[in-house]
């Protein structure tokens, strides 16, 4: 009975989060089936199908069941085309306004358009990541540090290099290219373990994985962050199963600023002393960053 | 800009729209029914029939454990073979030299709506190529592309651990679409993976996506003289529909280069349209060439995910029930069903 309610509930989340493209599908079902003259049965029935089935947060109990591997149900909403019925339903009322092009063609549509403005929600360009970018997505300064590196690694003679450094900008590094090795993933974050990460990496990986997410995260203790940074050299140190040929830190206090947060503390903590004390060679900085290179032997 | 990105970007034009747009000559029995829409019919047809060739060479490589750049020279070989046949059924049914829209008086190009209609269509293009728009799936999925190619191997370990601890999941491998965007590099001769998925997937496949949506809509409207106020509609709504990281107005405008955008966006309305056209036909014989193309659908919409697996999937066997009550045309449940094959043998390789 409780897995079933929660997948209601899973349900009726997901009729929420579209807000009000529900009422509008359905005003629009109801407009197609009195003003299209042709094939009310299937019309019927198609809408019928729709919230009885696809939409209806009951079957996203047996959905779940059918279906496991997908994990999520809000794909199978995709199959009902509610914006591609919305807009038959609106062509079709323009057309019963008026059967001639006219002005009033232009002022109806501008009408209802400027009614959609309201009733459909955020301008898909205002999402979370979406900033001007200056090449493909990468931010520039991340590119900046991948060239620094695979300029490197030429001079050494490198092929294929092993970094660590913030989770996102890992992440592009396996974007921008394959010759980047991370040495864990971007994520370890496993939800069906039991503590949590992933148990398909070493002890060691996931000790500076930990490590490194709590140096990054901004509710830590921000006091010890010149602490974090002398744990982060020494333990990589001290792993010897972990390759790892570049490591990269932050240079200032930029990443935690964003976030809102007061570290002016931070700004004593010698990043490049600590590294360079550690038999690290430092290959380039950017702005916000420092580029380490492990030296062999260490 | 120096000679070598043209030549660059030529060969991903070349790839990315000629060779669709040729391989879709096969299809002139369908293309035929749908002069209006020629342009988009061909390359949305030419581009099902090559991803899901695709899929099933992947297939291939992916249980033998072989080379990508072998599969990506065996896959251009084999694609470049389909066009020069679409070409020859295109001059045997003289359809390039004689496009004549006979059905009605509509003329696009003297709508004002569709002009406005497609002026906010090539306005999000615009906007999509100096705006960085990707979600954090793209480490991965683009991921697994330069991986690919540096690699040389196809789709075996996650694309978030370069280390290669972390196989990866099977509904990963089975997909071929981040490996078909690494032979698209390859056949560019090195253009990176990341400007044929941000860049050149909205230029090219932003307007196909909603080419396929007019042919759609123009089935469903009575006047084909509304398709612009529809297009109008259908454009301005997408850019106000941001109302879930997920909806298929988010996945378009932003993210088409990702499985399951392409899949919502391409994959979705092409079933759905053929599926309606197959029903359209009360002879079986007719109908035929539209099972075909539903059939490489649901293929095409496994390569790009699984969503589009079990998806498309549930459109075709809803789509049989609900037309055999409505209609009653039981032969063609019968091609319906066959025409799931395909992709339930896909379904027990992905299980």
């Amino acid at each position: 009975m409780t897995e079933i309610k929660e997948s209601m509930e899973l349900g009726y989340y997901f009729m929420t989060l579209e807000d009000k493209y529900w009422g509008l599908f359905l005003i629009a079902l109801i407009v197609v089936f009195f003003l299209l003259g042709r094939e009310k049965g299937f019309w019927a029935g198609y809408g019928i199908a729709s919230y009885a089935f696809l939409l209806c947060p009951v079957t996203v109990f047996f959905f779940i069941k059918a279906f496991p591997t997908l994990q999520t149900y809000y794909p199978i909403r995709w199959l009902c085309q509610i914006s591609l019925f919305i807009c038959l339903a609106m062509t079709l009322v323009m057309e019963k306004v008026r059967k001639e092009q006219d002005k009033w063609h232009f002022i109806g549509a501008a009408g209802i358009l400027v009614l959609m403005l309201f009733l459909a929600g955020t301008p898909v360009f205002m999402g979370e990541n979406q900033v001007f970018a200056e090449k493909s997505g990468v931010p520039a300064e991340y590119e900046e540090t991948y060239n620094i590196i695979l300029s490197d690694m030429e001079e050494r003679g490198i092929k294929k290099a092993y970094i660590w450094g913030p989770k996102e900008w890992m992440a592009d590094a396996r974007v921008y290219s394959g010759d980047f090795y991370p040495i864990y993933g971007k994520d370890m974050w496993d939800s069906q373990v039991g503590n949590g990460l992933n148990s398909s990496y070493s002890d060691s990986l996931r000790t500076l994985y930990e490590f490194y997410t709590m140096y990054e995260t901004v509710d830590g203790a921000l006091d010890n962050k010149w602490q974090q940074v002398e744990v982060l050299a020494d333990t990589l140190n001290a792993t010897g199963d972990v390759t790892c040929d570049y490591v990269v830190m932050y240079r200032g206090t930029g990443h935690w600023k964003e976030r809102g947060k007061k570290v002016e503390k931070l700004s004593n903590v010698d990043v490049e002393g600590t590294f360079l004390s550690r038999n690290f060679e430092k290959v380039g900085m950017t702005e916000n960053y420092y580029l380490f290179y492990k030296q062999a032997g260490e | 800009m120096k000679m070598n990105t043209l030549l660059q970007y030529g060969l991903a034009f070349f790839w990315m729209c000629i060779i669709p747009l040729l391989t879709g000559g096969i299809f002139t029995k369908v293309l035929a029914k749908n002069r209006r829409f020629l342009l988009v019919s061909a390359i949305s047809c030419g581009l099902v029939l090559n991803y899901a060739v695709y899929q099933v060479v992947a297939m291939v490589f992916v249980l033998t454990d072989g080379s990508f750049r072998l599969l990506t020279w065996i896959y251009a070989g084999i694609s470049v073979t389909m066009a020069v046949v679409g070409v020859f059924f295109f001059k045997k049914q003289k359809m390039i030299v004689e496009n004549k829209v006979t059905e009605s008086s509509y003329r696009w190009y003297k709508d004002p709506f569709f002009i406005m209609g497609a002026v906010l269509v090539v306005t999000q293009v615009v906007i999509i190529l100096v705006m960085a728009t990707p979600d954090k799936d793209d480490a991965f999925y683009t991921g697994l592309s330069s991986m690919c190619i540096a690699n040389d191997y196809v789709l075996k370990y996650s694309a978030y651990d370069g280390a290669m601890q972390m196989p990866i999941e099977t509904r990963y491998i089975m997909a071929a679409l981040p490996v078909y965007q690494a032979s698209l590099s390859l056949l560019c001769k090195g253009l990176h993976t990341l400007i044929i998925c941000h860049n050149l997937y909205p230029l090219f496949y932003m307007p196909l996506a909603y080419g396929i949506y007019c042919m759609l809509g123009e089935k469903f409207l009575e006047k084909k003289e509304d398709l612009g106020k529809f297009l109008l509609f259908f454009a301005f709504l997408h850019m106000f529909g941001n109302y879930y990281v997920f909806s298929p107005e988010n996945f378009l405008i932003t993210r088409i280069w990702q499985g399951k955008a392409l899949f919502v966006t391409v994959g979705l309305p092409f079933v759905w349209y053929y599926v309606n056209r197959a029903w359209d036909e009360e002879n079986i014989k007719k109908a035929l060439p539209y099972w075909g193309l539903v059939a490489l659908g649901l293929i095409a919409s496994a390569f790009m995910g699984e969503t589009g697996l079990y998806l498309n999937f549930i459109v075709v066997a809803v789509a049989a029930l609900a037309n055999l009550i409505v209609k009653k045309r039981w032969k063609n449940c019968i091609m319906a069903a066959v025409s799931l094959l395909p992709e339930i043998i896909l379904m027990a390789l992905f299980l």
